[in-house]
């Protein structure tokens, strides 16, 4: 809460309203929003989906990080020295994936594995999700120590390591990427007040790199605090690539029993 | 409408705003830069840069057009016996603002004559500018109607006057043989230039016509503030915007858009604000950039010392980063541009003569 | 003016001084006035720096160009980062950065790298200079325009698309050309 804390303080000195930032678990999120406890949303592509398409959340805005801006991708990567040298190489190996909710650690990949005409369920020999915080670069840093054989990396975490010297580009070969879709989204309840929705998303773009807020004292910049590069109004068909991955990979709201 | 006496000096002033018109889009057709076929304030960026006033490797090359409009007039001043060497009045006031004229160019992105050339190529962006410098100009005659005034140069002992001119052909020197400490752009706006004998030529005619007729931009919109439609100087405006529009759609220079005109920025309050300034000033010291340097060619030392700090300021507005570019103005641009309008706030009121009763 | 012995000495001393300088000026070789250090004429000088960041940028981003062509697009992407960080501000990584977002179909985030590349260095722009990318620019900034004006006629507040449409005017207005 450490990274939201300024911007949640920031929205409501713009909004007027008091606002209280609320962690919450992926996989709780749906019915917690179900039960009405929240107003505005903070989510990944995925969920911003299953929200639109079971109780319609109206779109706020997308954040932006990286040099894709509001948007990211998942890759598929082995270290620059292995044997794999196509995704079809990936069968019998091991392969680890971020969160199944995760839509550029999890759905991505696995959808370039579908298209590739592989079955994540059956030709890999040994699949996982590691435990704990930081999975996404935990992942990374299994291939690269030759824990596994490749890893499902969001390229936004490739990106941010390379940036801060933790990985070299070079340490890694990209065997494929996924198509670019948006990143985390702010939505809003379908009943929240048009008038409140519409400050609220003011209020988001209206954020430069310089925006301070004062917070415990301490006056901090917000968008720095977030780790974000900025807030952009996307339209809801932008998410359409993403329901269609959802479709092919058979992940809420489309899942099939 | 009052109509101007259709004498000699009428068709004299028409003469030089067509020809000014005509050749200021030739000249960017034959290789100076889009919409910048006469721009005093870029040459004499470019011109201070050749001089090593600067080290921007993309704004270095002894305009020609500069030392034309300076021989071409003392020319024809020599030859028409107006050569008067003269000047003494506020020196250094003239000098600052000859830097603070350019600083106001550099700004908008070029000086009157540019200003008109950019308008008449389509260019909308130019319509601040041209706003501004018609308030600067009204606000500089009202200064003038209370008093403001820098004082008229005096007949000077001596020669003073010809140093400007004797300059002038050290630097034709420079251009017609390069000594090795003069520097031309290889790259860049600077490295674009019309051959420079057709440059030479045309600085020379256009010296000459406007030393005979007077003709000046900024004079051209005074003497219409002042006596509307009967000076002949708004008829050499009028002459100058038609050929230059004639020649733009003949050669397919014509482009009427806000966005994405060459060498032009979006930030209108500052074009406003430039061309304000060039505007006020040019009333105060007696015409713009470009009369400066025909004045300087017929002996006015003090359009000589107003020439000086243009080059100076030409040297400035690059190595300080005050010039603006198309990406718009540097916060250094805009602070010194207000600095210059505190100059000439101030230069109002030190030189203003107060009348015993109010 | 001749009215004295002073006068006329003051002419005379003009008369030697003038000629001394026409006669310094004709009998100096061509390599006089040269600078001391028997340097290259500034203009070669010029030519050989334009020629070594050619090769500089070869050398440091030539694995970049590499990948791009073979189509590893992402992982130029990671290479360009990591040499931000051994180069930093170096336009030429906007540049190549710009070209693959476009051709990853990003235009808008292509249009701010590629005007910071221009903004860095305006060879880019330059039809004269072997590092010209004056079609890339152009078709970028063709494209991005009507992009972000739909996009900013439906959310007219959206600052970012303000800031990008602006870059894409100054590149239009940087390929129009003019004083720079």
């Amino acid at each position: 809460m450490q990274r939201f804390g300024p911007l949640t303080r920031y929205l409501s000195e713009k909004v007027g309203v008091n606002f209280e930032a609320v962690p919450v678990d992926t996989q709780d999120f749906e019915g917690r929003f179900k039960a009405g406890e929240f107003t505005f949303t903070h989510t990944n592509s995925i969920l911003y989906v299953m929200l639109k398409h079971d109780y319609d959340l109206q779109l706020i805005a997308a954040e932006k990080r990286g040099q894709f801006g509001p948007r990211t991708a998942g890759a598929i990567v082995v270290r620059r020295d292995s044997p794999i040298k196509s995704l079809q190489d990936l069968k019998g190996k091991r392969m680890i994936f971020g969160p199944q909710m995760a839509p550029t650690g999890y759905m991505a990949q696995y959808d370039l594995m579908l298209k590739a005409g592989l079955d994540p369920e059956r030709d890999l020999a040994f699949s996982t999700i590691p435990q704990g915080s930081f999975k996404h670069e935990k992942l990374i840093y299994g291939v690269y120590l030759g824990a596994f054989d490749a890893a499902a990396a969001p390229v936004l975490d490739l990106e941010t390591m390379t940036r801060e010297g933790k990985i070299a580009a070079d340490d890694f070969r990209i065997l494929a990427q996924s198509e670019i879709i948006p990143y985390c989204t702010f939505g809003a309840a379908k009943t929240t007040d048009a008038a409140l929705v519409e400050k609220f998303r003011k209020a988001l773009l209206e954020l430069t790199p310089e925006t301070t807020v004062e917070i415990d004292g301490e006056r901090r910049k917000v968008l720095g605090a977030a780790w974000v590069d900025g807030f952009e109004a996307l339209r809801d068909q932008d998410y359409d690539p993403v329901r269609a991955m959802a479709k092919r990979t058979n992940m809420p709201p489309y899942q099939v029993y | 409408m009052s109509w101007p006496r259709f004498d000699l000096n009428f068709w004299m002033v028409v003469a030089a705003g067509f020809t000014m018109g005509l050749f200021g889009v030739l000249l960017a057709v034959w290789g100076n830069p889009d919409n910048s076929g006469i721009c005093v304030s870029c040459f004499m960026e470019n011109s201070a840069g050749a001089l090593g006033l600067h080290a921007n490797p993309r704004m270095q090359y002894l305009r020609p057009e500069l030392i034309g409009f300076v021989l071409g007039a003392a020319l024809c001043a020599a030859v028409g016996r107006e050569f008067r060497s003269r000047g003494g009045s506020v020196p250094l006031a003239r000098l600052a603002a000859g830097v603070f004229l350019i600083v106001g160019c550099a700004i908008f992105i070029g000086c009157p004559i540019k200003l008109f050339l950019r308008f008449t190529a389509g260019d909308l962006s130019a319509a601040a500018g041209v706003v501004g410098l018609l308030g600067g100009v009204w606000l500089g005659l009202q200064g003038l109607a209370r008093g403001v005034d820098l004082g008229r140069a005096q007949n000077e002992r001596g020669g003073t006057g010809w140093l400007v001119p004797a300059g002038a052909v050290i630097l034709l020197g420079f251009l017609v043989v390069p000594p090795a400490f003069v520097a031309f752009s290889t790259r860049g706006s600077a490295a674009q230039h019309a051959p420079w004998l057709a440059s030479l030529g045309v600085g020379l005619l256009l010296g000459a016509l406007a030393q005979r007729s007077r003709f000046c931009i900024t004079g051209s919109v005074r003497d219409t503030l002042l006596m509307g439609t009967r000076t002949p100087l708004i008829w050499g405006l009028a002459a100058f915007v038609l050929a230059a529009v004639g020649v733009n759609l003949a050669t397919g220079q014509f482009r009427l858009a806000l966005y994405g005109q060459p060498g032009a920025h979006l930030e209108h309050l500052w074009s406003f604000l430039g061309m304000f300034l060039v505007g006020w000033l040019s009333v105060l010291v007696g015409g713009c950039p470009f009369r400066q340097l025909v004045k300087a060619g017929e002996g006015d030392a003090d359009a000589g010392l107003v020439v000086v700090g243009m080059l100076i300021g030409g040297g400035l507005v690059q190595s300080w980063g005050i010039a603006a570019t198309a990406a718009g103005v540097p916060l250094v641009g805009k602070a010194v541009l207000l600095v210059g309008l505190a100059f000439v706030l101030g230069a109002s009121l030190l030189f203003r003569i107060r009348s015993a009763h109010p | 003016m001749l009215r004295d012995r002073f006068d006329r000495l003051c002419i005379l001393g003009l008369v030697l001084v003038a000629g001394a300088l026409v006669a310094l000026l004709v009998t100096a070789g061509p390599s006089a006035g040269r600078q001391n250090d028997g340097g290259v004429e500034r203009r070669v000088e010029q030519e050989m720096l334009a020629q070594a960041r050619v090769a500089f940028l070869e050398r440091h981003y030539g694995t970049v160009v590499s990948m791009r062509d073979r189509g590893e697009l992402q992982s130029a992407l990671l290479k360009l980062e990591e040499l931000e960080r051994q180069l930093p501000g170096e336009p030429h990584g906007a540049l190549l950065r710009g070209e693959i977002l476009h051709r990853m179909g990003l235009v808008d985030r292509s249009i701010s790298s590629l005007a910071l590349a221009v903004r860095g260095n305006g060879d880019y722009i330059d039809p004269a200079s072997p590092l010209n990318q004056r079609d890339l620019i152009a078709s970028v900034a063709g494209q991005a325009v009507p992009l972000l004006r739909d996009r900013l006629r439906g959310q007219p507040d959206d600052r970012q698309a303000v800031a990008v449409l602006k870059d894409a005017y100054y590149l239009q207005s940087r390929l129009a050309g003019g004083c720079e």
